[in-house]
């Protein structure tokens, strides 16, 4: 299919190297555990039934090879399925929207991060969650810089790629973090990806 | 139903047992008791009546009550052969006391000798065709028919070939036998020792086949043929016992102990079959009385309707009513559901007309009903139950187009699925490739140093993403993939992300039939966009399963109006059964998800 050759295309010229491509969960689980490549990209809908067999068959490579990186991509929006994925094993697991694959510079960005151990969550689901009518929207309580760090830690980002990524000081965006989650009554933890994962039910509560 | 339909012969027999039978077994009754009183009186009978009072007591009530019932039963019910069965057995009861009036008339004396045997088939018959009068299995009606044939047969041996006056065991029965044609005491002997065997034999297995009968489960609300069954299984054992001690003693002595005690037992046992089976009779006269009061008890309570009304007359937990609709063309119950009433050992039919159309059949026990259920249904009754026929009719015809509207439904969905999956397959894809293509010449032109064509290839790239999105929308709105992905509370939840005001949703994680969670889906998506045009307030959704029902209730504040406006979902929710109910300021759905 085009979609996977473009893919393949965008990736090589970008540097990464391609080790192996599967049209169907069976062959990918199959060239997966040959090739133990650093990073997956999977497609969410597979055959047989089209639904979310990427998320099946991330699971399965999860069991197999813990520390593999996992890039699902998908057409849905709903946040339902990004949490599904990331809910038991966020660390170096990724979900985008499958409109992002031929923007080189968003999926080499990802696979990046996914293998420096960090979980990427696409910005289009971070910002409909920002943008859900809330009854008390706490949200509203902090200062843009505070709303621009922390849906960048919903994205999935460490401290340090969003200090890259603001261009300020690490140490600032922990000061940032540190305010905005005692306004929002939420538990730091130090584990980043535990981290993601409270972000977003916060969000989503 | 109508007599004159009948044929002509059907109606003379019918006559016949209608007013003969009842005559002839009421005579025969008094005869026997008479004669039974004649045989005591006289100090030189060998009858346990003359031995005690207490006997002649007891087989004097016995008989009386036995022939008394008896006959109204078979005048009462004359199609049904128990009525003459109680009554023959009292006769045959009378005549055996008969045979020791040694100084009675020879001819009384000699026929009490020959129809004594008798006991044992009517016995048989009665217990294994109580209470319908017609036994139904085959190794029932081989036990009747043997027991039938081996004591006509004995009954023949002992008139022509016993002479008791020859006989040296003869205790009761010695004097002369009239019917007598040539003494052979030795064949007369061996054909009693015969007979008393088979009765043993044919007596056990009758009584083994009623305790499996009896173990069977009742429709009755309250079984007294139960309680007659048992009396009846108690006196084939006592005709069985009889017959063991006739075998080891075939001195037949009033006087002695074990006979006397017996005599007495079969006595009171008989006594009460008549009692039981007078019982039974009339309970089948209240049942009737009750059955002519029909009509007005289904005019008074039309809501219990003709089932439950018969169940209660006839006293029969089994009773099913089968409503047939000619635009069916199949039976329907009240509630308008398909049903097949089929008969079986303890199930009959009856079907119910109307000026010559079928209304309905009526499933029941038929030892509990009368005998002919369609007469004793009035005229006036008929009117309430074609009533009830055309309301069950109308039931299913709602439930057929309910059925109907369903199927629509369903395959619109899984048309809408196909065209969201082509969507996502086709458009999708070839958007996306279009996406790479332009990315391509876009990168292409930057390196060619044509900044402006890359410019404008770069415009070109963000409006396929925004051709991209509005597809995924669309896709979404065709079918929401996430609800047959996720289930109703991630998807009502996806849909609470997008609304213009707040929603909270409360929904349970179970998994519905699609076209539940569907119909859940869209009634929510429907109320979350009528109340967006005017998006002040907000709402809270919460779902919960009660009762095989999903019930949402749709809480709207700051609404005033609220509106409540489903003109779509209300369709679906009606396909499934299902009803909307509008407050002031909420919306309650319920779904049935049973």
């Amino acid at each position: 299919m085009l979609t996977r050759e473009g893919i393949v295309h965008v990736l090589t010229v970008a540097g990464i190297e391609v080790v192996a491509v599967a049209d169907n969960p069976d062959e990918l689980l199959r060239r997966v555990d040959r090739e133990e490549p650093d990073v997956v990209v999977a497609d969410i809908r597979m055959p047989p039934t089209h639904t979310h067999e990427g998320i099946v068959a991330a699971r399965r490579i999860r069991q197999n090879h813990p520390n593999m990186g996992i890039l699902v991509l998908s057409q849905f929006l709903d946040p339902a399925y990004a949490l599904e994925l990331l809910q038991d094993h966020p660390e170096r697991t990724g979900y985008l929207l499958k409109d992002r694959v031929f923007d080189a510079a968003v999926v080499v960005d990802a696979l990046n991060r996914i293998h420096q151990g960090e979980t990427v969550v696409d910005p289009t689901i971070v910002s409909r969650l920002f943008g859900r009518q809330r009854r008390e929207n706490p949200i509203a309580d902090l200062t843009p810089r505070e709303r621009e760090v922390l849906s960048l830690v919903a994205e999935g980002l460490s401290n340090k790629g969003v200090a890259e990524r603001l261009f300020v000081t690490p140490r600032t965006v922990e000061a940032h973090v540190t305010s905005t989650f005692l306004k929002l009554g939420l538990t730091e933890s130090p584990d980043s990806h535990r981290r993601v994962l409270a972000v977003l039910a916060f969000l989503r509560a | 139903m109508s007599d004159s339909a009948e044929p002509r012969s059907t109606r003379v027999t019918d006559r016949f047992t209608r007013s003969i039978w009842p005559s002839v077994l009421a005579l025969a009754g008094a005869t026997a008791l008479a004669a039974m009183v004649q045989a005591a009186e006289e100090p030189s009978s060998r009858s346990y009546g003359a031995s005690s009072n207490h006997a002649l007591a007891a087989s004097l009530v016995g008989v009386a009550i036995l022939v008394a019932v008896g006959t109204v039963a078979s005048i009462n019910r004359p199609g049904n052969a128990i009525g003459r069965l109680v009554a023959f057995l009292g006769i045959l009861w009378g005549a055996s006391e008969v045979i020791g009036w040694t100084t009675g008339p020879p001819l009384v004396r000699s026929t009490g000798l020959v129809i004594e045997p008798m006991i044992l088939p009517i016995l048989v018959h009665l217990t294994l065709a109580f209470p319908q009068g017609r036994a139904v299995g085959k190794l029932d009606r081989l036990l009747i028919s043997s027991a039938y044939l081996t004591a006509i047969l004995a009954g023949m041996v002992r008139a022509a070939f016993y002479d008791p006056i020859r006989d040296m065991s003869c205790h009761r029965i010695c004097s002369n036998n009239i019917f007598l044609l040539d003494p052979k005491p030795g064949l007369a002997h061996l054909t009693n020792d015969v007979f008393l065997w088979v009765t043993i034999v044919i007596g056990l297995l009758v009584v083994v086949g009623v305790a499996r009968r009896a173990l069977r489960p009742s429709s009755a609300r309250f079984d007294g043929t139960r309680i007659v069954l048992g009396l009846l299984a108690l006196s084939v054992l006592a005709e069985v016992g009889r017959a063991g001690l006739l075998l080891v003693d075939p001195i037949e002595d009033p006087r002695t102990t074990p006979f006397f005690a017996l005599f007495i037992v079969r006595g009171i046992v008989l006594a009460l079959i008549g009692l039981g089976v007078g019982w039974e009779l009339s309970r089948m006269w209240r049942v009737r009385r009750s059955l002519e009061t029909l009509a007005e008890r289904l005019e008074a309570t039309p809501e219990v309707g003709l089932q439950a009304v018969l169940a209660d007359a006839l006293g029969d937990e089994s009773v099913e009513v089968a409503y047939w609709s000619p635009r069916l063309d199949r039976h329907v119950d009240a509630s308008g559901r398909t049903v097949t009433l089929e008969p079986g050992p303890e199930r009959a039919i009856a079907a119910i007309e109307r000026s010559g159309n079928t209304l309905g059949l009526v499933a029941h026990n038929p030892a509990l009903a009368v005998a002919d259920l369609q007469r004793e249904i009035g005229s006036a009754a008929r009117l309430a139950v074609d009533n009830e026929r055309l309301r069950a009719e109308l039931l299913a015809q709602v439930s057929e187009i309910r059925a109907s509207q369903s199927r629509i439904v369903e395959e619109g969905d899984a048309m809408r699925r196909q065209i969201e999956r082509d969507l996502h397959d086709g458009a999708q894809q070839r958007l996306l490739a279009l996406s790479y293509q332009v990315r391509l010449a876009q990168a292409a032109a930057a390196n060619a140093g044509d900044s402006a064509a890359a410019q404008s290839l770069a415009a070109a790239s963000d409006e396929v993403l925004l051709a991209l999105a509005d597809l995924r929308a669309l896709a979404h709105g065709i079918f929401p993939s996430i609800l047959v992905d996720g289930g109703l509370s991630p998807a009502l939840r996806a849909l609470g992300d997008q609304a213009p005001m707040p929603v909270e949703i409360e929904a349970p994680t179970d998994r519905f039939e699609p076209a539940v969670e569907m119909a859940a889906y869209l009634t929510i998506r429907e109320a979350i966009e009528s109340a967006g045009r005017r998006a002040s307030g907000h709402m809270r959704v919460s779902a919960k399963v009660k009762d095989d029902d999903l019930t949402m209730e749709i809480l709207f504040e700051g609404f005033a109006p609220p509106p409540v406006d489903l003109v779509h979902s209300s369709d679906r929710i009606g396909a499934l059964g299902g009803s909307v109910e509008s407050d002031d300021d909420r919306l309650r759905v319920v779904i049935p998800c049973g």
